[in-house]
């Protein structure tokens, strides 16, 4: 009887083991294999086709008294800091109209996500077409009320918050999303009970549905501060990192030391401090966070 | 066992797919540029080659897609998926190939320096030579560049020659730009610089300014040391920065033909935008070509960038031979002549506006003519893989000083050369 529970459960295990194995392969050729290969490369320098050439750590101090990298890094937190909170708050007020009931909500939700499911390159290149400073159509209609023009991407003070505001536009349906499916989560009588209570609109807002979307609001955060990290697309496509480097992200900087300039270990280089930086951020955002709900 | 049943499979997959292309008709790879003139003259001439050499097929693939040929070349270089032949090679990435040792050097065939020198000027053939004397490209086409202007608009203002000069220019670009229909917005410029920050675009305003104002030069000394830091760079630098001051470039970004759309009175191009003008131009268009300007003091011939692409035989090739010997006939005074009737662009070739082949062709294209004769004055990269980076930092500081205008053009000029400095002694050669 044991042998044969035994032989089920080691029948169970190779079968599990089958199963997976496709991950596995997944695992060590796409994720594992490159890893190990870019920490690798940190120590080398590598023009992509040529033998590796071993330097240390020269790489690292390159890095240090690289300004652009940190011009990257700071463009990037810029980024951040007015996308993120401008993404969340947008989402948070959008989806809070979506969860009342007005007329349409079906067809307001596709509208808002639709951004998010077209390509970026496409959504960009529209975008870029709307910041014209001559002739798009944005300055065309300020214009009509006497304002600009406005140099949207072409001056280094507008350009990064003009990126911010396009990006925002572009993923805001997925937040709005995830909010509305944690709005809708919150048990109704609490409303009620707080309308018994004689608590104001305001009130209700900011002692039960705050609250109530913590977890949501804490997946979105930590989402848009990864997604505003990877920022690449909208300054690759509109800027090419200009005007004067503002719109330089920390990812447009690994492309362009990799595959401008075929610089395979710097870029590595990059690549690594990059994730330390994000994994620092992403790590205190998630402990103040943590905090701030207990 | 079940592991071993599909891995077994899978390498027999492989095996047979191996087997079906090496057991293929045809012989050698080769890949065009995705440009459609040129897709139609490749599938010309290797249809005509392979009817005659049935021995040695060719099978013609466009260069598969990517930001740009330098990527997608490279990328193929380190998978080892490289084509036999390619006649997309930017000379610009030709010495990080050859360094890789990519790239079959022409002097490996007993005949084939001897070729190229009978082809090519000879001044114009050291440019491609790379430092350890070994030439690794076919320079094939060039497409000099030049200032492309609207008749239309010069004729409005009463300006009635083509400006050859910085002073003439500057005159006819106060005269074109501003506010044409009054309606308080500027819509009129001299010409649509490209404020994108990507270093290829000073290939069509630094660039060939550089090589018109110098005379021929470029912008490393020997493949090796830096050649801008000098009075005309920052002399350009002043120029551009004037200009974007002045409203005469918008700092702006386009989309669409501008030139055409007749909101620019010259566009710097090369002789492709002929085919281009004739297909798109409005009702009535005028247009000519005319020198790229130079100081007012500049006396001697006129140079400048000649955009050059290559042909590169590589090393993955198993019958190099036969890739040369398909290299001579895509270079041949034939297929030379079809390039220039099918794209609209140059080979770079001795006495082109003399041979009497082509001599119908340029009495039938006149503007054609025009850039012709400018091939044997024209200059195209230097011989260091660190270049691009070169060419980025000077494209980083033309931003800030005439673009941006945030730094004064000598302070800029500084940064840039100190860049490339640093760049060249960590990377160059």
């Amino acid at each position: 009887m044991n042998s044969k529970s035994g032989k089920i459960r080691s029948g169970k295990i190779n079968a599990g083991h089958t199963l997976v194995t496709p991950y596995y392969i997944f695992f060590t050729l796409f994720i594992a294999y490159p890893l190990i290969f870019s920490f690798v490369l940190v120590f080398h320098r590598w023009s992509i086709i040529g033998p590796l050439e071993w330097v240390g750590l020269s790489n690292f101090f390159e890095l240090g008294g690289d300004p652009l990298f940190w011009k990257a890094i700071l463009n990037t937190l810029i980024f951040i800091l007015i996308h993120v909170p401008l993404q969340v708050s947008v989402a948070l007020v959008l989806a809070a109209i979506l969860n009342s009931k007005i007329p349409a909500k079906g067809a307001f939700r596709a509208a808002f996500f639709l951004p998010v499911v077209v390509s970026g390159v496409a959504v960009t290149i529209l975008w870029k077409q709307i910041y014209s400073t001559n002739l798009g159509i944005l300055n065309q209609v300020l214009h009509l009320i006497g304002i600009g023009p406005i140099p949207w991407v072409t001056d280094p003070s507008w350009a990064m918050p003009s990126i911010a505001m396009m990006a925002t536009w572009k993923n805001i349906g997925l937040y709005v999303v995830l909010f509305l499916a944690g709005l809708q989560g919150i048990p109704k009588h609490l409303y009620d009970a707080a309308d018994i209570d004689g608590a104001t609109t305001v009130q209700k807002f900011f002692h039960i549905t705050v609250p109530a979307i913590n977890p949501v609001f804490i997946v979105v955060l930590i989402l848009s501060t990864l997604g505003g990290f990877s920022l690449f697309i909208e300054p690759y496509v509109i800027t090419g990192g200009g005007p004067m480097n503002s719109t330089l992200s920390g990812v447009l900087y690994i492309y362009r030391q990799a595959f401008s300039f075929f610089r395979m270990g710097y870029a590595a280089t990059i690549g690594f401090a990059l994730a330390a930086i994000i994994m620092t951020v992403i790590i205190i955002q998630r402990r103040f966070l943590e905090h701030e709900a207990d | 066992m079940k592991m071993l049943i599909i891995m077994g499979s899978c390498s027999l997959f492989f095996t047979c797919a191996r087997n079906g292309i090496e057991n293929s008709d045809y012989l050698l790879t080769y890949w065009s540029s995705t440009n459609p003139y040129e897709i139609e003259l490749a599938k010309v001439l290797v249809a005509d080659w392979n009817s005659a050499h049935p021995d040695s097929m060719v099978e013609l693939q466009p260069l598969p897609e990517g930001r740009s040929g330098e990527e997608v070349l490279i990328i193929a270089a380190a998978g080892g998926t490289t084509p036999d032949i390619c006649s997309n090679v930017p000379p610009i990435i030709v010495p990080l190939l050859a360094k890789a040792k990519v790239l079959v050097p022409v002097d490996q065939f007993a005949d084939g320096r001897e070729f190229i020198a009978q082809r090519l000027p000879k001044e114009l053939l050291n440019t491609f030579v790379a430092t350890d004397s070994m030439l690794y490209q076919i320079p094939w086409k060039g497409n000099p560049i030049m200032v492309q202007y609207n008749l239309g608009i010069l004729k409005e203002v009463g300006f009635e020659r083509l400006p050859t000069t910085w002073s003439e220019w500057n005159e006819l670009a106060e005269l074109v730009s501003g506010d044409t229909d009054g309606d308080g917005r500027e819509d009129r410029w001299m010409s649509d610089v490209n404020i994108i920050a990507e270093w290829r675009q000073r290939l069509f305003d630094f660039y060939p300014f550089f090589i018109a104002a110098s005379g021929g030069q470029t912008i490393l000394k020997n493949n090796t040391e830096i050649n801008f830091n000098t009075d005309v760079s920052r002399e350009i630098f002043e120029f551009y920065a004037l200009g974007f001051r002045e409203g005469w470039y918008a700092n702006s970004i386009w989309i669409g033909d501008q030139f055409l759309q007749g909101r620019m009175a010259a566009h710097i191009t090369g002789p492709w935008n002929i085919s281009h003008t004739e297909r798109f131009k409005p009702d009535g268009f005028e247009y000519a070509f005319g020198p790229i300007p130079v100081p007012d003091y500049f006396e001697g011939e006129h140079y400048t960038f000649g955009d050059p692409k290559s042909i590169g035989i590589f090393s993955t090739t198993k019958h190099p031979e036969a890739a040369w010997e398909f290299t001579k006939f895509l270079i041949s005074r034939q297929a030379d002549l079809q390039l220039l009737q099918i794209c609209m662009q140059l080979p770079l070739r001795k006495d082109l506006v003399n041979d009497s082949l082509y001599a119908t062709y340029f009495e039938e294209n006149p503007m054609m003519r025009q850039f012709a004769e400018l091939v044997p004055h024209t200059r195209g990269f230097d011989q260091n893989p660190a270049l691009q980076e070169v060419f980025d930092a000077i494209n980083e500081q033309f931003d800030a000083a005439c673009i941006q205008g945030r730094r004064t053009p000598s302070e800029a000029l500084q940064k840039a050369v100190k860049r490339s400095e640093n760049v060249l002694k960590a990377r160059g050669i």
